[in-house]
């Protein structure tokens, strides 16, 4: 399948979880302080990737897409809700190119903001009781309740780490709170959703797991390295972003367990300062560290090794369903993730 | 209750997977096509099979890491991100029963032998693990377990305790009750501690790796583990599946003195 070929699907996917997201939010008072920012930050539409992998999951299980919109959808909102939050925990001002919710609106206003969506994203799944029963409604809730936990309990361990300021969060970590904060949310559960619906709880879902770990981990490390080395206006955050914050990266984990004594000092003295502290001289020296260190070198083939590892998975997780273009394009979704530069 | 049951470490048997060769082939040529980053081109796949039981014997490889500073750590990151996977699996099930959700999803699911399956899956495995970590004796210690069709999870442990440098080995008597013929791999998580630490999954072996069992054969397969000499004091336990019949997974118990 071309690149052009997913890209289009990839449009058409986003474009029906937007008019499902901009539908769900009500048109009444407050519009000022609350609507209003809802419509216009969920207009902005990021990748799609969410809500694309649990509609072509259904589609390629044979299910009906549009008994897994209402899911996808939810999924979208509720990933929305987490930026939101996210913005104002890591003190980013830019969030797809555009100022985040608490940058135009206030820190008051985003977190309620943030919380409203969060509700609608619940709401949303109750749509699901009319054509897919209560049985199966309930089982989406599961789902749902389960990605939400790990994510927040993910963002914690992660959040925890910058706020003590520790210097010694090993790969392994790092590898647990990205599946916690990443992969169910983002590829493990619409995977597990979209065939839920499909195949009406008839598979093991666990098929799905070890795909969208691997996917996902090689998605947050791409992520992390576009962070630090992309370009801005692709991007849409930024650039540097992650040292500002703090943030352990694979990349800084792996620096961190290269530096001699008195480099290691300056580099937790400039991590356990306030962001607004932190020099940009001191930025940069990290960042050619991990250039010389060969850190990013080093996250690039971990992300490489995962992604081949994701390609082998889906093998695994999509046995015995027949070739689609729905099926190609989770194929393909792998390859974009990783080499993608937005 | 949530089926978040945990994915064996170890590959299926390649010849459980209908076309599982050409498949593997069909994917590392589609990655060496499409994925524009340096080394693709050399990925290759690792041999199907597992023989030990390890837990990574179907990872591929993209092996432009070879030469780099990355080095070893980056060869074994796949594999601790499969551990770490099945690892948070299996206290997924744990909590997920102790949240006590089966109760409250409020509609009668006792129709569905998928779900109640589960639900006695987890009710056993919490039953088990909450004696594990009360670090009680074991109420029951005969070492040898027969698994078969429709049993609930059974728990699996050596006759007796084991000190730190000591081998503890377990026997197990599979049973295969289906009509048809079946292949086995077996596989476990690692073994986590109750006053925490954890006996790797790596140090676990299988007798033998794999094997075949025709309708109503009975065999048996041996779990052997030293145990690490810088383990702590108490019990030690994983989820075992067997790969081959969905309905073979036990919970392996390992008191270390």
């Amino acid at each position: 399948m071309a690149a052009d070929t997913f890209e289009a699907n990839l449009s058409g996917y986003r474009e029906t979880t937007l008019e499902g997201l901009l539908s769900a939010v009500p048109q009444r008072e407050p519009l000022r302080h609350l609507y209003g920012p809802l419509s216009s930050y969920l207009s902005r539409s990021g990748k799609g990737i969410r809500p694309a992998l649990c509609l072509a999951t259904c589609r390629a299980f044979g299910g009906d897409a549009s008994e897994a919109r209402a899911s996808a959808t939810a999924i979208e909102m509720l990933h929305n809700a987490f930026l939101v939050h996210d913005d104002i925990e890591d003190e980013s001002d830019l969030r797809r190119g555009l100022p985040t919710m608490h940058a135009e609106h206030g820190i008051p206003i985003a977190v309620n903001a943030g919380d409203m969506l969060t509700a609608l994203s619940v709401r949303m799944l109750r749509d699901n009781l009319p054509s897919l029963g209560l049985p199966l409604t309930w089982r989406v809730y599961d789902e749902f309740d389960h990605m939400m936990q790990e994510s927040l309990e993910g963002q914690a361990m992660e959040l925890g780490w910058v706020r003590d300021n520790r210097c010694d969060v090993t790969d392994e970590d790092y590898l647990r709170m990205v599946l916690k904060k990443t992969c169910w949310y983002s590829f493990i559960h619409p995977c597990r959703i979209g065939a839920l619906i499909a195949t009406r709880d008839q598979i093991d879902l666990d098929r799905f797991n070890r795909f969208g770990c691997y996917l996902g981990t090689a998605f947050q490390i791409q992520d992390d390295l576009l962070n630090l080395t992309g370009d801005e206006r692709v991007y849409g955050k930024e650039i540097g972003g992650d040292l500002l914050e703090g943030k352990r990266t694979l990349m800084l984990i792996h620096l961190l367990r290269q530096l001699d004594a008195p480099e290691a000092v300056r580099v937790s003295t400039y991590l356990g300062q306030p962001r607004a502290e932190r020099a940009g001289r001191d930025t940069r020296w990290i960042l050619d560290l991990m250039r010389s260190r060969r850190s990013l070198e080093y996250a690039r083939t971990v992300a490489r090794q995962l992604a081949g590892a994701a390609l082998f998975e889906f093998t695994r997780a999509f046995r015995g369903v027949p070739e689609s273009d729905e099926k190609r394009f989770l194929q393909q979704v792998i390859s974009f993730m990783v080499s993608r530069d937005v | 209750m949530e089926p978040y049951q945990r994915q064996p470490a170890a590959s299926w048997p390649a010849d459980s997977v209908p076309g599982a060769r050409e498949t593997v082939g069909e994917a590392t040529s589609f990655l060496r096509r499409l994925i524009p980053f340096p080394g693709a081109e050399t990925l290759t796949a690792l041999p199907l099979l597992s023989s030990s039981g390890r837990g990574s014997g179907m990872q591929p490889v993209a092996a432009a890491d070879a030469p780099s500073a990355a080095g070893q750590q980056v060869a074994s990151i796949v594999s601790q991100a499969a551990s770490i996977l099945d690892e948070e699996m299996a206290r997924g099930v744990l909590t997920a029963s102790r949240a006590g959700a089966a109760p409250s999803r409020g509609y009668d699911d006792a129709s569905n032998p998928l779900m109640r399956q589960v639900h006695e899956l987890v009710d056993n495995i919490a039953a088990m693990w909450s004696r594990v970590e009360n670090a009680q004796a074991p109420s029951y210690g005969s070492s040898q377990t027969t698994a078969g069709n429709a049993e609930p999870l059974a728990d699996v442990r050596p006759r007796a305790a084991v000190k730190p440098g000591q081998r503890a080995t377990i026997s197990m008597r599979i049973s295969n009750s289906e009509n048809r013929p079946v292949r086995l791999v077996a596989a476990a998580t690692d073994l986590l501690g109750s006053q925490g630490g954890r006996i790797a999954s790596s140090l676990l072996e299988f007798t033998p790796a794999e094997l075949s069992l025709e309708p109503g054969e009975q065999r048996d397969i041996a779990i052997a583990v030293t145990v690490p000499l810088e383990a702590a004091p108490g019990c030690y336990s994983g989820l075992l599946v067997v790969r081959g019949v969905d309905y073979l997974r036990a919970l392996v118990t390992i008191e270390v003195l």
